[in-house]
């Protein structure tokens, strides 16, 4: 073993204080592995911790970026794949094969661009998108204009063009940090800064590609929350012994008691009540409530969704019928949804709720609601608020705002805040994660 | 622990194309003599990977298939309960009702008393959590407790495999008997691999070329991108019908209305881009 067990402890400890934990079961597992296989290079010793540590997807994804951190080793991933074709001509190519090599691509680049003053404050990425303006570029990337007859070609050809591009990128980007780096204070710019954790990214200020990941992991948290619900409205499902029944399926064995049947319990089920606000003051949050709801929605029946802005709309057949990439589609129709002035009325979106005898058949329904409690200056009726507790026996709130901006101005949060088995705020992915982990729905007591 | 080291062609050998990095974890969790959880989207060869292991290892695959309600009744063992009555009347004095002649095995308990088997835990998300509890025995301990009899311990050296679609989170306490694997979608080279062995007559640069498409294809954000099997019986009837356009038979390969009709859109701008830069 190259690694000693030392350096996998502290290695264990520095995970630990970046938020990832292994059991010591793992890690002696690990440890044993190491010893009796006496790997030959320290790499591919790194290699299996990257493999036997992690318990899932999005702890191999931390610790990937943690051994970069420590051990200085990046874990090779995906590689990016091109097929040369005969078409492009290039004169060293042998068997559609190629070794380019975009170190020194890049560095020819760089240096047939002319001067580049690196210490003007702008990013990395405008010094390559002033790089990727230039002939010199242009002519790198030229061999790929070639006319294709058939279409799979055509594709080919824009896929491994892509994929040149990106890798060419990125030698570019690594090259420019190089020579930042030289200069005194180098300027550290956002792209290759990739500290930030995603899951602690607020959803406003992600990209499309982050934006994406995250939706899908949202969709994903609807699934265990219905589970949740499932399990509770499931539970105590045997009515009494029927008697009968049990006597007569007993003839079909001679008589001996061994399957006893039992009548089904007629109580009205639980029913799992979903609100978003998708008024303006919402912006992107509204989407990931909504992609929650997708996912609570496509994964149990016994649910109802609505959003609403200045009046309730029901959404659950919409979201039934609805495909993932699809969401959007609600926010997109906002127009369908305004009922008055399009400005966000809490009270009579809750007095729709309240009044509609579709829903409130079972005081074991629970609540929750997704919004700011903005409800510019409005006012809000304090029985609304009793018979809104009366009729849920929880309700739970995410409210997408900043804390420390609650019940200033025309948010109306504190109303709310009394009646709530449990709220907070949730403006980023792993604050969502907490909200669902931390709801109980706990069982009907009869 | 095992000391049989497997490598890439032995993978190869069973029509398998596997990355060295699942060769590696495959290994490991064969060395350690611990269960390997395989999580990743359909259709990646989660389940192929158990029947070819079960191959080159030389073991009989006993499957679990799992689903929702699924319980110990159905995976572990249940008693035989008419057989019992029939005995009860015929001989007064029958004298153990719970013996092994009235067990009916079921894949669990029929893995852990066979001496060398490959037992594949299918779909394991599908189940309930309970379920999942129950596994847990017979994961670390590789035993089950059986109330009339006592407990079952597995015989010789069994291998456990669980594959899951990722639909639901698995428990930590299941996650943490298993040694952990992500199978993703094929990366070009494994998948042009894939098509080239199953299509015939395909040179390897067509099979390429096709894997790329594939690769094309997965970016376009569709509701449920295509399988490697898809695209392998996609290439297989194109390439062997000599139909050359992009746009047949996308029925094999996407399977939803939506997706088809982004995918034709994309075609087409491709086709657009195409004309337009050549003018």
């Amino acid at each position: 073993m190259i690694l000693t067990t030392n350096q996998l402890l502290k290695f264990s400890q520095f995970c630990k204080d970046n938020k990832l934990y292994f059991s010591s079961d793992r890690l002696s597992d690990l440890i044993i592995f190491l010893k009796k296989n006496e790997l030959d290079n320290q790499n591919t010793e790194i290699n299996f911790i990257y493999h036997l540590l992690p318990t899932n997807k999005l702890e191999k994804e931390h610790l990937r970026d943690l051994i970069n951190e420590f051990f200085g080793y990046s874990i090779s991933t995906h590689q990016n794949e091109f097929l040369f074709l005969e078409e492009y001509k290039i004169d060293s190519m042998t068997n559609s094969q190629i070794n380019i090599d975009f170190k020194n691509v890049s560095n020819d680049l760089l240096n047939n661009f002319g001067d580049i003053d690196f210490s003007r404050p702008v990013s990395n990425i405008y010094w390559l998108n002033q790089i990727k303006k230039s002939k010199n570029y242009m002519d790198e990337i030229a061999f790929f204009d070639v006319d294709f007859n058939s279409q799979l070609d055509s594709i080919v050809n824009n896929q491994n063009k892509e994929t040149y591009i990106e890798i060419l990128d990125l030698a570019l980007l690594q090259r420019i940090q190089e020579l930042r780096n030289q200069f005194k204070e180098p300027y550290v710019p956002n792209e290759l800064n990739k500290k930030e954790d995603l899951q602690e990214k607020d959803f406003l200020y992600t990209d499309s590609e982050e934006r994406n990941k995250l939706l899908k992991e949202t969709r994903q948290l609807g699934l265990i929350l219905a589970n949740k619900f499932i399990r509770y409205s499931n539970s105590s499902s045997k009515g009494k012994l029927n008697f009968r029944k049990t006597i007569r399926k007993s003839l079909q064995s001679g008589g001996s008691l061994y399957k006893t049947v039992f009548k089904p319990q007629i109580r009205k089920k639980p029913r799992l009540i979903l609100l978003c606000d998708i008024s303006g003051s919402m912006a992107l949050y509204s989407l990931f409530g909504l992609t929650l709801l997708f996912g609570v929605v496509q994964r149990f029946r016994s649910v109802k969704a609505f959003v609403f802005i200045d009046g309730l709309s029901e959404i659950t057949k919409d979201l039934q019928k609805l495909k993932v990439n699809n969401i959007k589609s609600i926010l997109d129709n906002w127009n369908d949804y305004v009922k008055v002035d399009g400005h966000s009325d809490y009270q009579k979106s809750f007095e729709d709720l309240l009044t509609s005898t579709s829903i409130l058949n079972s005081s074991s329904n629970s609540l929750i609601v997704i919004g700011d409690a903005r409800n510019n200056y409005r006012s809000i009726d304090k029985s609304s608020i009793d018979r809104l507790s009366k009729c849920f026996k929880d309700i739970y709130w995410m409210n997408p705002e900043r804390s420390q901006y609650w019940n200033t101005g025309d948010s109306r949060f504190m109303d709310f805040q009394n009646i709530c088995t449990h709220f907070s705020e949730v403006r980023n992915f792993k604050q969502l994660k907490d909200f669902i982990m931390k709801i109980n729905f706990k069982k009907v007591i009869k | 622990m095992s000391d049989k080291k497997l490598q890439i062609k032995d993978f190869e050998k069973n029509n398998y194309f596997a990355t060295q990095e699942l060769v590696d974890v495959v290994n490991a969790a064969l060395f350690l003599d611990k269960p390997l959880l395989i999580e990743g989207p359909a259709g990646t060869g989660k389940t192929y990977l158990a029947k070819s292991l079960s191959n080159m290892l030389s073991k009989e695959l006993i499957r679990l298939q799992c689903h929702e309600g699924i319980d110990e009744d159905k995976a572990i063992y249940e008693w035989d309960y008419k057989k019992q009555l029939l005995s009860i009347q015929n001989d007064k004095n029958e004298k153990d009702l719970f013996t092994d002649e009235y067990l009916i095995e079921r894949p669990i308990l029929k893995s852990l008393k066979t001496s060398d088997s490959l037992f594949l835990v299918d779909e394991i998300d599908r189940s309930d959590e309970e379920f999942e509890a129950l596994l847990l025995e017979v994961l670390a301990e590789k035993q089950v407790t059986i109330p009339e009899i006592g407990t079952i311990a597995g015989e010789g050296s069994n291998f456990t495999i669980l594959t899951s679609n990722a639909t639901r989170d698995l428990s930590e306490a299941l996650r943490r008997r298993c040694i952990y694997f992500f199978l993703d979608y094929p990366s070009i080279d494994i998948e042009s691999k894939v098509i080239f062995s199953n299509v015939e007559n395909i040179s390897n640069e067509k099979a390429k070329k096709y894997s790329l498409f594939s690769s094309f294809i997965r970016k376009l954000n569709l509701n449920k991108p295509p399988s490697l099997i898809e695209t392998v019986e996609w290439v297989k009837y194109n390439h062997e019908n000599n139909h050359g356009e992009l746009d047949s038979n996308i029925g094999i390969l996407i399977k939803d209305k939506d997706d088809q009709k982004l995918y034709r859109e994309k075609l087409k701008e491709n086709n657009d881009f195409n004309n337009k830069s050549i003018t």
